[in-house]
This record gives structure tokens, sequence and C-alpha cells, in this order.
């Protein structure tokens, strides 16, 4: 097996927990070819083509700020992640960080190209990837995303400020 | 079993299930805040289609629980009957929806404590049934 996520204790741990139970019992999905279209296969969580299809919409919050969206149906699954933006800084790294990821979608396989609004990010997780991949390491991987992408953010603005600094120091000897 | 839905339920006019707010009332007053919760989730408005009868019900669920001292939450789940330990789950995600009017991290107690009790069950129960809170 590939290596294992490294298990991490952090101060938010029933926030993680409640979100991978939800997602544990989220992911029972399979292949359903469209019943609109002859020889279709679409998402049916982004076509809703019948209300037969779909589960119920469910959110888990920290606080305000912090929320995840999670929609499910007999062959895919959306998961929705509004990431912690405490000030300007933060709200444009945070655009950029996952404006760059999603423009990789291809790639990434299970990203969305573009958020739902009201979100910064999306995940599309479809039958054929469940078909190709562990479920369970999934829900690791949307555990695990979640705990780094805080933790990189504060990295970055930490760079930022540290940089700003080193800038804004050796532009102001020439003053000395 | 006490989850098979009955369609011949669904006809309005003889379900009208609603908690009453003053009896509601009556229970917080006297403190009996386990007593109230489970009054609201046996009279919960889950065949209604008014979103208002909804809304009411679900801020009487939740205030209660809010109410309720982290330290007694699993006793107040192991009063709870079985049948309405769903219920119960549903107002947590409901909860959820609103952070701003309900302590996100109380109600993430409420979800480890009621996921223990009923397992995993009780979110697919959550995520499928047509009876939403």
């Amino acid at each position: 097996m590939t290596q294992p996520v490294p298990p991490r204790t952090s101060a938010h741990k029933p926030y993680l927990d409640a979100i991978r139970a939800t997602l544990q019992a989220a992911f029972c999905i399979e292949n359903f070819e469209s019943q609109v279209v002859e020889r279709h296969n679409k998402p049916e969580v982004e076509v809703k083509s019948s209300k037969q299809l779909l589960l119920n919409p469910v959110v888990i919050s920290r606080n305000q700020n912090e929320q995840i969206l999670i929609e499910g149906s007999v062959n895919s699954v959306r998961i929705s992640i509004a990431v912690k933006q405490a000030d300007d800084l933060e709200k444009i790294l945070c655009k950029r960080l996952m404006r760059f990821m999603m423009q990789r979608a291809d790639d990434f396989h299970i990203l969305r190209r573009k958020p739902i609004p009201g979100y910064d990010i999306s995940f599309l997780i479809t039958n054929f990837h469940a078909e190709t991949m562990y479920k369970h390491r999934l829900v690791d991987f949307i555990i695990y995303f979640l705990e780094e992408i805080d933790k990189e953010i504060s990295e970055m603005k930490l760079a930022v400020s540290s940089r700003a600094r080193m800038c804004a120091e050796e532009f102001l000897k020439k003053f000395n | 079993m006490t989850n098979q839905i009955d369609d011949k339920d669904d006809d309005l006019s003889i379900n009208i299930v609603e908690p009453d707010e003053n009896e509601w009332r009556k229970l917080i007053d006297d403190m009996k805040y386990v007593r109230a919760l489970e009054y609201v989730l046996q009279n919960a408005p889950v065949r209604a289609k008014d979103l208002e009868k909804k809304k009411k019900a679900a801020h009487m669920a939740l205030s209660t629980m809010m109410k309720i001292k982290p330290s007694e939450i699993s006793d107040a789940i192991n009063s709870i009957p079985v049948p309405l330990r769903d219920t119960l789950m549903k107002y947590v995600y409901k909860g959820f929806e609103n952070p701003k009017d309900y302590s996100s991290s109380a109600l993430l107690t409420w979800h480890e404590k009621v996921l223990a009790v009923t397992g995993l069950g009780s979110i697919v129960r959550v995520l499928t049934d047509r009876r939403t809170v």
C-alpha cells in the first residue's frame, strides 16, 4: 500500500470525526446510467435529473466561517469546503491557492473546477473514482486536506510577512 | 418495524403533529430539559410540508439541546427511546446549518455522543429519510 496518512491530533478532532462519519455514510455509491439519455452516465449530484436519486444535503460547521457541505446521490458525492479566512491577506492567499488547484483539476481527478457558491473549493467523487481508489482512503484524503489547508495558509501568511519585512528593511537602508 | 414508512399517514389532515409551545415551555421552566427534549422529538413535524412549523419545532429542540450540560448529554441520549434518536440526529444536523444561533462545538459533542450510541446507521437515515426535520 502507499504511504499511510500520518495521524494528527488537533484541537478540532470532534469536527473531523463528525465529517469522517458523515462521509463514510454518504460514500455508498454505485454505477447508475442516465435514465434520461441512453448510453450516458452522469454524476447525479450534478445533473439532479430525479429527486429519487438524491440524498438530503447535510452541513457540518465548526464555527460561522468554517463549514462543509456534503451532497450525496446514487452515483456521486459532492463535498464543498468553506475555509477559514480571518483577514484580507488570508482571503487573497486562500483564493489563489484554491484557484491554483482548481486549474489543475483534471490531474487531481476528484476536484471540481468551480466551487459551489458560498464555498471555496469543491470535490466531486463519482463511482468510477470509488472503483479505482479505496473509499476509506478517499475519506482519509479529504480529512487530511482539511487539516493541511489551514496549516498551509498560515505558513504562507508568515512567509509573506517575513518577506515584506526583509524587503522593507533593505529598501529603507538606503535612507539611513 | 418502527422505521417503515407508512404512506397512508401522509394525509396531513389526520397527522397534524406538532410540539405545543406552552407544554414545552412548562417543561423548560421546570428545568426538566431531557423530558422537554423527548417531548419535542416525540411530536416533531417530520411529515409536515409547512416550513414555519419545522422552523419553530427546530428552534424548540435545539434550544433545549443547548441548555443540557455537556456532562449530562450521554445520560440524556440514553434516556431517549431508540426510535427518537434518529430524529435527534436530524436536529443535530439542522443545528449545524445555523452556526450563528447554535453553538457548533456543543453540537459536535452531541453528534459524537449520539453516534456512539446509534452508530453510522443514524447518519445514513438522516441522509436518506424523506421525513426531514
